[in-house]
């Protein structure tokens, strides 16, 4: 099956280790169907920022936007961890 | 033969303190507790620091679904987090392990909860314990009735099972062959369209109370289990037949002749129901030769249950346990109860193996906490 | 209703009877008795029957409390007359019998049921012999005092699912030969039910009474077993057919089968994976084996097949139910 849909998020963190911690949460979560999608990971430091780099890839737009919105989601509540604590 | 709780200890501390994170259903559950060192006795109890839940709940007629659940708890869990360390006066370093329900449940919602915990594990440096939710339940209710070694019934919108331990497990003896007794509760307020707040089957309750003419029903226990569904199917369709549903005549009609219907309707699904569940709670006592019963889960706050059950034990000369609805319903603390029990047997859950279980069996879990 | 209430209310129904409690079960009252419902004494009989009351229960509402009583002890009483005359002249477990105490006398809206006693008492672990029936010869008894008598060192190190090694086994139960074709044959007998398109819907170690029999000698099977004569002098009778119905589904028959499993692992924790379900399963394959050859028709071989197939299902269904909340 060929992943004809991509996509790449860039999350900018202040931390490295906020970017790692990031990294560690999602990546913890199989993909329900790995033949439909797969998800990789990258940290690097770009012009002063830790960026968490998220490649997406799946077989369809649909499948696509709903492991983004997945993602993007557990982001939310990551993020809301470090500004709170 | 007394197990060693305090192998764990943290050099000086005092005491032991976990947080408990809970969202397998539409309630989301924050708790704090603390365990002094020692077995767990009347003159050493835990003690609650807090205990914060948020429901989600539906417009009359609608169930919850995952992912407006998963979102629910998004939307809630730093905040219960936070309040609960405030109202406990504590902070990221007085506490020694992080618990979250691991499953059974929904997946998204259980997933959205962990998602916090693992972020906080890493952020605070300190481990994570996944929990058996059934095993939270029956521990919970275990240290605040302080019951022995009771059949323990356990029952709520998800799950229906009749428990006994025995060597160092909770054993499942009877249970449902289909449907929980809550999700049978719930499905049928929703036919009625009785409303969700501050949860279905608490308004099931208060109309049945009200209730006085009893309809027949299928009675179904098989053994020591029991069968719902064929019962619920049975009473979804009186209740259709006699609301005219198919002409979409106002269910919300306050007239005293369908209030009278439904009163009647519910008190006689929860007299069936409850019966079957006490009968199936009575063949385990009888069968494991024990006399007392803890009753534990969302639907363990129904008074009438608690009163068959009541009666159903006198008779036998035996006891009865039950909680309010601080932990009968799903919450917090009774992950964080569990988990810190686990904790201090030295287990721990590293980071690949906190992904949630959708089905997770109460027997699967080695009590090391206990050895009679 | 307590007890006492229980009792005087059954002396109302059972005039000029004598009556001793026995056993209060679950569901029903067991009281003991010298007199026949409707026969006259024998001056020189020490007879005894049973008589199986079913109380109302207090919890429940008086109208499902009827319903309920009427519809197990009726059910109860034709089952038991069904299997009588099933089994009819032939009372031999091999030959395709099912062996339940005889059906006496019944009243079915007050819940009474006389039957012939079955079994006998076991010594206590002191063994002393008290009639107790806490100590009746139920399998799940028979199971225990035979499982009590493993040294305590020994019985604690053992962890489920540990396959005991051969030596070790002999050693500590000197009589596991026993057990094993005892449990065959039950195996046997429920799969002569089962053929009968009857499900027991209540199977558990304590429904099983073990009657002393010394004449008793298992024959012409070629099971594979080192003394196939020897079941302890014990046959099995199956009671409390409260919740049995007739059925021929392949669904029925599975689950009925999964429940006895299930109630063998939680009795016996320590040896129903690897031994007692085991020889239990096997006697039931058995069964339909000698039926099979008894009318020359493969058809009672594809049966146990199908029945075991979905028994697969069944315990894969347990294991994987959807637990929410």
């Amino acid at each position: 099956m060929s992943f004809t849909s991509s996509l790449t998020l860039n999350i900018p963190f202040q931390l490295q280790n906020q970017a790692s911690i990031a990294l560690k949460t999602l990546s913890v979560d199989p993909i329900l169907r790995p033949d439909d999608a797969k998800v990789s990971y990258l940290i690097s430091y770009i012009s002063n920022c830790h960026y968490l780099h998220i490649d997406l890839y799946a077989i369809s737009d649909r499948v696509l936007r709903v492991l983004a919105n997945n993602i993007i989601a557990s982001l939310k509540t990551i993020v809301e961890c470090f500004d709170e604590f | 033969m007394v197990v060693d709780l305090d192998q764990h200890l943290k050099p000086g501390k005092s005491s032991y303190v976990a947080i408990g994170l809970e969202g397998s259903a539409n309630k989301l559950g924050v708790g704090l507790i603390r365990h002094h060192p020692g077995q767990l006795s009347l003159s050493n109890r835990a003690e609650v620091l807090a205990n914060i839940r948020d429901t989600y709940i539906t417009p009359p007629g609608e169930g919850f679904l995952p992912r407006d659940t998963a979102r629910h708890h998004r939307n809630w869990v730093v905040r219960l987090i936070k309040q609960a360390l405030d109202e406990a006066r504590l902070g990221k370093d007085d506490i020694d392990v992080i618990c979250f329900t691991k499953g059974p449940g929904m997946g998204a919602p259980l997933q959205s909860v962990v998602i916090a915990a693992r972020t906080l594990s890493l952020l605070w440096d300190i481990p994570l314990v996944g929990v058996n939710h059934c095993i939270g339940h029956i521990e919970m209710g275990r240290e605040i009735t302080g019951a022995h070694n009771p059949v323990v019934l356990y029952v709520s919108g998800g799950n229906t099972q009749v428990i006994a331990y025995s060597k160092q497990k909770y054993r499942i003896f009877g249970e449902t062959l289909d449907i929980a007794i809550g999700n049978c509760l719930d499905r049928f307020a929703r036919t009625l369209e009785i409303s969700n707040d501050p949860s279905p089957g608490y308004n099931i309750e208060q109309l049945a109370k009200k209730g006085k003419h009893f309809v027949e029903l299928p009675y179904t226990v098989k053994g020591m289990d029991l069968s719902m569904s064929g019962i619920l199917a049975y009473i979804d369709e009186i209740a259709n037949t006699l609301f005219n549903k198919k002409n979409a005549k106002p269910l919300q009609n306050e007239e005293g002749k369908n209030k009278n219907k439904k009163n009647n309707l519910c008190f006689s699904l929860q007299e069936c129901l409850f019966s079957m569940l006490v009968e199936i709670t009575e063949r385990a006592m009888a069968h494991v030769n024990s006399n007392e019963v803890l009753i534990v889960g969302g639907v363990g706050c129904n008074e009438r249950l608690q009163e068959m059950m009541k009666i159903m034990v006198s008779d036998r000369n035996g006891s009865i346990f039950a909680t309010d609805e601080r932990f009968c319903i799903d919450n917090g603390i009774m992950i964080a109860h569990a988990g810190l029990l686990s904790y201090r047997m030295g287990d721990t859950t590293s980071l690949e193996d906190t992904v949630c279980t959708q089905q997770y069996r109460t027997d699967q879990v080695l009590v090391k906490w206990r050895d009679d | 209703m307590s007890r006492d209430l229980i009792e005087r209310k059954a002396l109302l129904l059972l005039p000029h009877i004598p009556l001793l409690v026995v056993s209060q079960g679950a569901e029903a009252i067991i009281f003991q008795t010298s007199v026949h419902p409707y026969l006259p004494q024998l001056t020189s009989s020490d007879s005894i029957y049973i008589i199986k009351y079913r109380p109302s229960k207090p919890y429940r509402h008086p109208i499902l409390d009827k319903q309920i009583t009427k519809h197990r002890t009726l059910n109860e009483s034709k089952l038991l007359l069904k299997l009588l005359s099933l089994s009819n002249s032939n009372d031999i477990i091999n030959d395709g019998a099912v062996l339940t105490p005889s059906l006496i006398a019944t009243d079915i809206p007050n819940g009474l049921i006389w039957l012939q006693f079955v079994g006998h008492f076991l010594n206590d672990p002191d063994g002393v012999n008290q009639k107790n029936f806490n100590n009746i010869s139920s399998l799940k008894n028979y199971l225990w005092s035979i499982e009590k008598k493993i040294p305590l060192h020994i019985h604690s190190n053992l962890k489920e699912d540990d396959i005991i090694s051969q030596s070790l086994e002999k050693s500590i139960i000197s009589i596991n030969y026993k057990i094993k074709n005892l449990l065959t044959l039950i195996g046997i007998e429920i799969a002569n039910l089962h053929i009968f398109d009857i499900c027991h819907g209540d199977l558990t170690s304590s429904n099983i009474i073990l009657q002393k029999n010394s004449n008793y000698i298992l024959k012409g099977i070629n099971i594979d077993i080192e003394n196939d004569t020897d079941t302890d002098g014990y046959l099995p009778y199956l009671i409390d057919f409260g919740l049995s119905f007739q059925s021929n589904l392949i669904e029925d028959k599975a689950v009925d089968l999964y429940l006895l499993e299930k109630a063998i692992i939680s009795t016996h924790p320590l040896f129903a994976n690897n031994y007692y379900n085991v020889w239990l399963l096997n006697g039931y394959k058995t069964g339909y084996q000698l039926k099979s050859k008894k009318l020359n028709n493969k058809s009672y071989i594809n049966q146990h097949k199908t029945i075991i197939k979905r028994l697969d299902l069944v315990r894969l269904r347990g294991r994987k139910k959807s637990m929410i909340g």
